[in-house]
């Protein structure tokens, strides 16, 4: 890089510009499960982080009122030399917990994931089953109004598919909010109330989830 | 139950008290990781942590105690004066070193998230204070060995100590930035810590330097660090920034230490934020 700026000190660097996202503007009410769908290359990633606060937009503003428990891509901070005992640690820290929170819920965290056996061994022994339970097993216990889920629980098997249905379960119960990235229409359609349609970074529809999958749906079988 | 309104925009938000409780959390099992993975991992474990200054030691004190014969007083202080010197400069590559890749190594964290990035360079120089640690109980062994008698001035070693840590920190900060953006720095990098134990009087006194190379050594924090310990503990003279400079002289490396920190937390500040669209 430095290399660059020497040779060619009067070329202008030039960088093609591309908007990820373009006037998206939409309200999530509290107690809400709202999904967000639209093909690859959307922008659904980038709006996820944005409303996570890990990217931070060039225009516009974003309002968070309440704890937000982000779930985007399998553990963050796991390490894979490490057991699932000390990833715990990690990854519960990173999310927020303090060391008295994780010691109060490790049981209950291991117990969820059905990991009793494998709590000290190497993380890198684990299927990917494995890490999505104890990442998700995770994540649910931090004390969470907004949970953000990003495509990933794809990867779950039916026994986990089932158990997580449940907890969202006892979420709207609770009266929690959850923001869901996903393909997964038949998913989306069960478990949310309202969905945003996201084309190439602009808003393309938006209102009941089962109107919303209905516009996505045309325009999947106009354009495939 | 905490409920916070979060607000973010193009505009900065400055850092709750609750948000700098969870720093300090998140640091301290970073560090703590960083350490294991460092030391637990390998077979010889934390002994190596030790075995690397005491090897470096070894050689130095071989070649310039013995076979260069440096003019550094007799054999026993020039043991403590090298060792001292040695742990005062690792200290400071260790860190540096530790924080360089620090932050585009964590881009799975930064992008998955809210995170200040500059967690991650401290969290790198928490883990070279451990290693500082360790190594200084060889200056202990040195010292007992040496039979020398603790007076008062000794309790100046803490704010010196101090001054070190946080030179380090600003260098840290400082280097994790820009590479980020420049990768070439680890090449200029791995050039300067190679050329800086020459360059400070590590394992020769700083008195056989001619008067303009000590007027222009003696700015270096590390230098300035380094010799006022070595003063301290060791019996003899030593030069220190007093001589040299005057009374008045400190202020110029803890001008620099200061200026150093300013530097690396305003270019995190403004450079931030947008680490995670671009790791």
């Amino acid at each position: 890089m430095l290399k660059e700026y020497f040779l060619h000190p009067f070329d202008r660097v030039s960088y093609e510009r591309q908007r990820a996202l373009s006037d998206v503007s939409f309200t999530i009410e509290r107690g809400e499960f709202f999904g967000i769908i639209g093909p690859n290359g959307s922008g659904k990633s980038t709006l996820l982080r944005i409303l996570a606060g890990i990217y931070v937009p060039d225009e516009g503003s974003v309002t968070v009122d309440g704890i937000l428990s982000p779930f985007i891509e399998l553990g963050v901070g796991f390490n894979f030399e490490l057991s699932a005992r000390d990833n715990i640690k990690i990854n519960a820290t990173l999310l927020g917990l303090t060391r008295a929170e994780i010691d109060a819920r490790f049981d209950d965290i291991i117990h969820f994931a059905e990991l009793e056996r494998f709590v000290d061994q190497k993380l890198k022994n684990y299927s990917s089953g494995m890490l999505l339970r104890l990442a998700y097993s995770i994540a649910i216990q931090v004390p969470f109004d907004i949970l953000l889920l990003d495509e990933v629980m794809a990867v779950g098997d039916q026994s986990f598919m089932e158990k997580s249905l449940a907890t969202f379960e006892s979420f709207r119960a609770q009266g929690k909010t959850i923001v869901f990235v996903s393909h997964d229409l038949a998913t989306v359609a069960n478990v949310c109330d309202r969905a945003l349609f996201l084309r190439q970074g602009r808003v393309a529809a938006l209102g009941p989830v089962d109107s919303v999958i209905a516009e996505y749906a045309e325009t999947a079988t106009v354009a495939g | 139950m905490h409920v916070s309104v979060v607000s973010y925009s193009a505009a900065r938000r400055r850092p709750s008290l609750q948000r700098l409780a969870y720093y300090a959390r998140v640091l301290r099992v970073l560090a703590g990781v960083d350490f294991k993975m460092k030391y637990a991992q390998s077979g010889m474990g934390y002994v190596w942590s030790l075995a690397k200054p005491l090897a470096y030691f070894g050689v130095l004190w071989l070649v310039f105690g013995r076979f260069f014969k440096v003019p550094g007083g007799t054999v026993d202080n020039f043991a403590l004066f090298l060792i001292i010197g040695l742990v005062v400069y690792l200290f400071f590559i260790d860190g540096v070193g530790l924080a360089l890749p620090s932050i585009t190594s964590k881009g799975s964290l930064l992008r998955r998230l809210r995170f200040s990035p500059i967690v991650l360079p401290i969290a790198a120089t928490v883990t070279a204070l451990m290693t500082f640690a360790i190594n200084s109980l060889a200056v202990v062994f040195f010292i007992v060995l040496s039979q020398t008698t603790p007076d008062l001035r000794w309790f100046l070693i803490a704010p010196l100590a101090l001054e070190l840590y946080v030179f380090v920190v600003g260098s840290a900060l400082i280097i994790s930035t820009l590479f980020v953006q420049f990768r070439d720095i680890a090449q200029l990098w791995e050039l300067a810590a190679q050329l800086m134990i020459f360059l400070t009087p590590v394992m020769y006194p700083a008195d056989v330097l001619p008067e303009w190379a000590q007027r222009v050594v003696f700015l270096n924090p590390l230098v300035q660090v380094m010799q006022d310990i070595r003063s301290i503990v060791l019996p003899g003279e030593q030069l220190t920034t007093a001589e040299v400079y005057g009374p008045l002289g400190y202020l110029a490396p803890l001008a620099i230490v200061a200026l150093t920190v300013t530097a690396g937390v305003w270019l995190l500040w403004r450079s931030g934020p947008r680490f995670a669209e671009r790791i």
